[in-house]
């Protein structure tokens, strides 16, 4: 080796050696300087928006008693909010009130006031694409009425409301639509958004004093472009989510064909297809449901073990299955809102008809012709013939 | 005096030009000259021996000469016996002996009872060494001619016979002494193989390896290394299966050596490795003779050094250092399994606390939101930052462990349980450090422990502190830089000329069966190809299963 060689050699493991001490480690930020965001909740204000953060509280939680928090007497959680022009603007006021730099990756839940959904909620996706940290997976909700109360709603379940909402949205739906999914349909005027709507609601009568709220999330929220146009609960909401396929181990409240009562099913392996048809000049569409019921309870006097009472009953479920699905929609068409994608499964089906309907869509698709056809069976309604505990004489 | 380095270094750059310096006129070795400099540069080494005796004295006829040479160059060995006698035909004799090391019944019962008494008179006639050799009923038997090799030879256990009257004697080896007996090996424990162990003996060591492979081609050559020490050193390998060149290598590297003493078969190890700067052990070090056996009959070669029971096993590659002997005894479902475990756990070893320190500082979002939260809550009155904090802990631990090793086993226990109360638990209760901490350093330290060759886990540890620092200056960003940079070193080391990562890097497919999955010996048809002249099968035919093929 050489002296010059060597030298070459020397200063560059000298440079080599030096390059991590000019780095500075500038993105580290210890974990105990950091706010841990969990969930967001946007409100208006006359023009104003209120954003709330909920935060939470490492030091509370004291990792190793597990769940069943709020048995201290504090809160695991502290809510910080502030109002200002923009939702995002607000959330940078609120860090001004804090000791820790707000980290926005781990936000489990983005709720919506019903106002602000009203007004659209464009205005608040735009920040979600440019800031990295948020984190895309981020579910987002529409709270009935104002979104920080049903955020600050606590939950004995679980340690924080927000990550009891995330729970109740991921129980509620098959996949409840995340930021990365609103974003997606917005930018396709072939479907319009579709969220999970939450209210705050008395859990039980037994105590009357306000630590026995609770959030229900039981109904849906319809979107036409990025403006909320109806909630819908009840019939209303399965018919949504039996047309949309998105019902998770759907229970269904039958009643009997013959005799009185009610029977309980779960639907499983349930798929709602959508199928354009084309070639009329209405446009037709059909909403393909198939997947088989598990007969829960038989609260009735009705005999299903015979033949005829079987495909009695299973007419009854197809019945109700297409009964609610038909009227949610109506429902949509009166609301020009295309939350289930008819658009797209056009666009996927035949792009030029598409490119025809398209630029009057939301007229084509109120006055589009659906057509429901149910394909459910009937499977595992029970060994014991009569309801359990009934004499098969009672039956009808 | 570090003369005989900078010598070494000047012959090991030699060494890496192949065609360049012959790197041999140093022939030091093989029972010649006795540590006086050979040659060019005499006078330099070997001080100290104050009774310097020139190269090549010849002994004299007169055994009284003789007896006050030798009696002048050991003096103030008391370890030395000088035994005059006189042979039953009259001559005058002389034993000399090294007490200890030789096995003095023996001696007695074979030289000096028939000397004394049985010896034929007319044998005075012929020379010593027919004297000796007609009259002493023992096997070894070595002509001596000159002082030097007297010396050697007395203090290499051998008995020494003079006689009055001839210039040259007789050694003969009556090696005995006490030493350690075969015993388990205690630094690799099997549940299931041989339980001897190597010894501080050289000679039951290589007796341990014949036992094994009763084969004429399971080659020992001999070396003696040490200007003090004279240590016996031995390279094994089986001819015909070793690659020739990396014996001759071996060999040469062997021989260039010059050293003052060698205690260990480590001193040898720093000396004749390729790369000494490098972290990463470029030989492998076994106590065990079924481990050598295996790998001898995989065509490396062994370096046996007398007066340690650690024997040095080349060329090795890194995925030995992670393959224990047991898995070539247990069924294969389970050494494969154990196998994977171990370099899972390898990694772990390598990569863990770094990666909590680059997520914990620079990625919390990558924890799953729950995890976060209890790392959070465990982290909130920890006032280090969680590099120091880990590194509090890891340096502890490594304290903790050296601690445990040096002392008696009685007090290891106390030690581990201080360590495990007041490090773990005080430390946590007092919020000096977190619990996923003390969990991870704990973990880490569990999985260097998988590792089966304590080489290899020392160079892990080391280098978990450079991930950990990496980790720390630049988070995960650095923990892949470090990887990048630790795979090219590993692709650049070669052992013997054999890369390092072979099988792997240069890939080979016949090296599959023996890599990261242990194949039935059923199966096991090839030889691991690097290190074989031609890439031959184990067996001419395929290993057959011994039950009949149609059950």
């Amino acid at each position: 080796m050489t002296g010059v060689n060597r030298r070459f050699a020397a200063v560059s493991a000298l440079w080599l050696v030096l390059l991590p001490l000019l780095a500075g480690c500038w993105d580290r930020h210890e974990i105990n300087d950091i706010a841990i965001v969990l969930g967001t909740a946007v409100d208006k204000e006359g023009t104003m928006y209120r954003t709330t953060l909920q935060i939470a509280l490492p030091g509370q939680m004291s990792g190793t008693k597990g769940g069943g928090g709020g048995t201290t007497g504090r809160k695991n959680w502290l809510m910080v909010s502030d109002v200002a022009e923009t939702p995002k603007f607000a959330s940078f006021k609120g860090q001004q009130m804090m000791s820790r730099l707000v980290n926005l990756s781990h936000r489990r839940v983005f709720i919506i006031g019903e106002e602000v959904a009203r007004d659209g909620i464009q205005k608040l996706l735009d920040t979600m694409a440019r800031d990295p940290d948020n984190r895309l997976t981020t579910l987002m909700l529409v709270a009935e009425g104002r979104a920080d109360r049903v955020l600050n709603t606590e939950s004995s379940l679980e340690l924080v409301p927000a990550e009891a909402i995330r729970e109740e949205a991921i129980l509620s739906q098959r996949h409840p639509p995340t930021l990365k999914d609103v974003t997606n349909i917005l930018y396709d005027p072939g479907k319009d958004p579709m969220l999970p709507c939450i209210s705050t609601v008395e859990m039980s009568p037994l105590e009357a004093d306000n630590t026995n709220k609770a959030t229900r999330l039981d109904k849906v929220a319809v979107f036409r472009n990025d403006r909320l146009v109806g909630i819908a609960d009840g019939e209303l909401r399965d018919g949504l989510l039996l047309a949309s396929g998105q019902g998770r181990d759907f229970k269904l409240l039958v009643p009997a064909p013959e005799g009185e009562g009610y029977l309980i099913i779960v639907i499983l392996h349930y798929s709602a297809r959508l199928k354009p048809i084309f070639g009329q000049e209405r446009m037709r569409m059909r909403i393909m449901a198939d997947g088989y019921a598990v007969v829960l309870e038989n609260n009735s006097n009705f005999f299903m073990h015979r033949p005829e009472g079987i495909k009695k009953f299973e007419q009854v479920v197809n019945d109700t299955v297409r009964k609610r699905i038909e009227k949610a929609v109506r429902w949509l068409q009166e609301k020009e809102s295309d939350a289930l994608g008819f658009g797209r499964a056009i666009h996927a089906r035949s792009p030029q008809e598409w490119h025809r309907v398209k630029n009057n869509w939301r007229e084509a698709f109120s006055r589009a012709e659906v057509e429901v056809v149910t394909m459910l069976d009937v499977e595992n309604f029970g060994y014991n013939r009569a309801p359990f505990a009934k004499r098969e004489e009672e039956l009808t | 005096m570090r003369d005989w380095k900078r010598e070494w270094r000047r012959r090991r750059m030699s060494m890496d030009d192949p065609h360049g310096g012959s790197g041999r006129e140093g022939t030091g070795g093989a029972g010649g000259s006795a540590g006086k400099g050979n040659g060019g540069n005499g006078g330099e080494s070997g001080g100290g021996n104050g009774n310097g005796f020139s190269e090549g004295e010849p002994l004299q006829p007169s055994l009284a000469a003789n007896e006050e040479r030798l009696g002048h160059i050991l003096q103030d060995c008391s370890d030395i016996v000088f035994r005059r006698f006189r042979i039953r035909d009259g001559r005058d004799a002389l034993l000399v002996y090294t007490e200890g090391i030789v096995d003095s019944a023996e001696a007695h019962v074979h030289m000096l009872m028939p000397l004394l008494f049985l010896a034929d008179p007319l044998l005075a006639e012929t020379g010593a060494d027919t004297a000796a050799s007609q009259g002493v009923s023992l096997s070894q038997m070595r002509r001596i001619g000159s002082v030097e090799e007297a010396v050697e030879a007395v203090l290499s256990s051998n008995a020494l016979l003079l006689v009055d009257g001839y210039s040259e004697g007789a050694a003969f080896n009556v090696k005995g002494g006490t030493r350690r007996g075969v015993q388990e090996p205690n630094s690799e424990v099997v549940i299931r193989g041989p339980r001897e162990g190597f010894t501080e003996n050289l000679r039951v060591n290589t007796a341990l390896l014949r036992f094994k492979i009763k084969s004429p081609d399971l080659k020992m050559v001999r070396f003696v290394k040490g200007t003090y020490t004279r240590t016996d050193i031995v390279l094994a390998y089986i001819d015909g299966i070793a690659d020739r060149k990396i014996v001759q290598e071996a060999k040469r590297r062997i021989e260039a050596i010059e050293i003052n003493s060698v205690l260990e078969s480590g001193y040898i190890e720093e000396l004749i490795e390729d790369h000494p700067n490098s972290p990463f052990p470029q030989l492998q070090y076994t106590e065990r003779p079924d481990t050598v056996a295996g790998q001898l009959l995989e065509g490396r070669f062994a370096i046996l050094v007398d007066g340690t029971p650690f024997v040095m096993i080349g060329p090795i590659t890194v995925w030995q250092l992670l393959q224990a002997s047991e898995d070539y005894y247990e069924r294969f479902y389970i050494s494969n399994l154990i196998r994977w475990l171990r370099f899972g756990f390898a990694l772990i070893a390598l990569y863990l606390p770094g990666l909590y320190v680059a997520v914990v500082t620079f990625h919390p979002d990558m924890l799953p939101t729950t995890l976060l939260l209890s790392v959070a809550a465990a982290r909130e009155a920890i006032p280090f930052p969680a590099l120091v904090e880990m590194l509090i802990m890891e340096v502890s631990f490594e304290a903790l462990r050296e601690a445990g090793i040096r002392l008696p086993k009685t007090v290891g226990q106390a030690v581990s349980i201080l360590g495990a109360l007041v490090v773990g638990q005080a430390a946590v209760e007092a919020g000096i450090v977190s619990a996923p901490v003390v969990i991870i350093v704990s973990l880490t330290g569990i999985a260097s422990f998988t590792i089966p060759r304590f080489s290899l886990a020392i160079t892990i540890r080391i280098l978990r502190f450079v991930m950990i620092f990496a980790a720390a200056a630049f988070g995960l960003y650095g923990l892949v830089i470090g990887t990048i940079m630790l795979v090219a070193h590993m692709c650049n080391l070669n052992s013997f000329g054999v890369p390092y990562l072979t099988g792997v890097a240069p890939f080979r497919g016949r090296d599959q069966q023996d890599i990261f999955i242990r194949t039935p010996w059923s199966r096991m048809n090839y030889m691991p190809g690097t290190y074989v002249q031609s890439r031959q099968k184990r067996t001419e035919q395929n290993t057959k299963q011994g039950i009949h093929e149609s059950w």
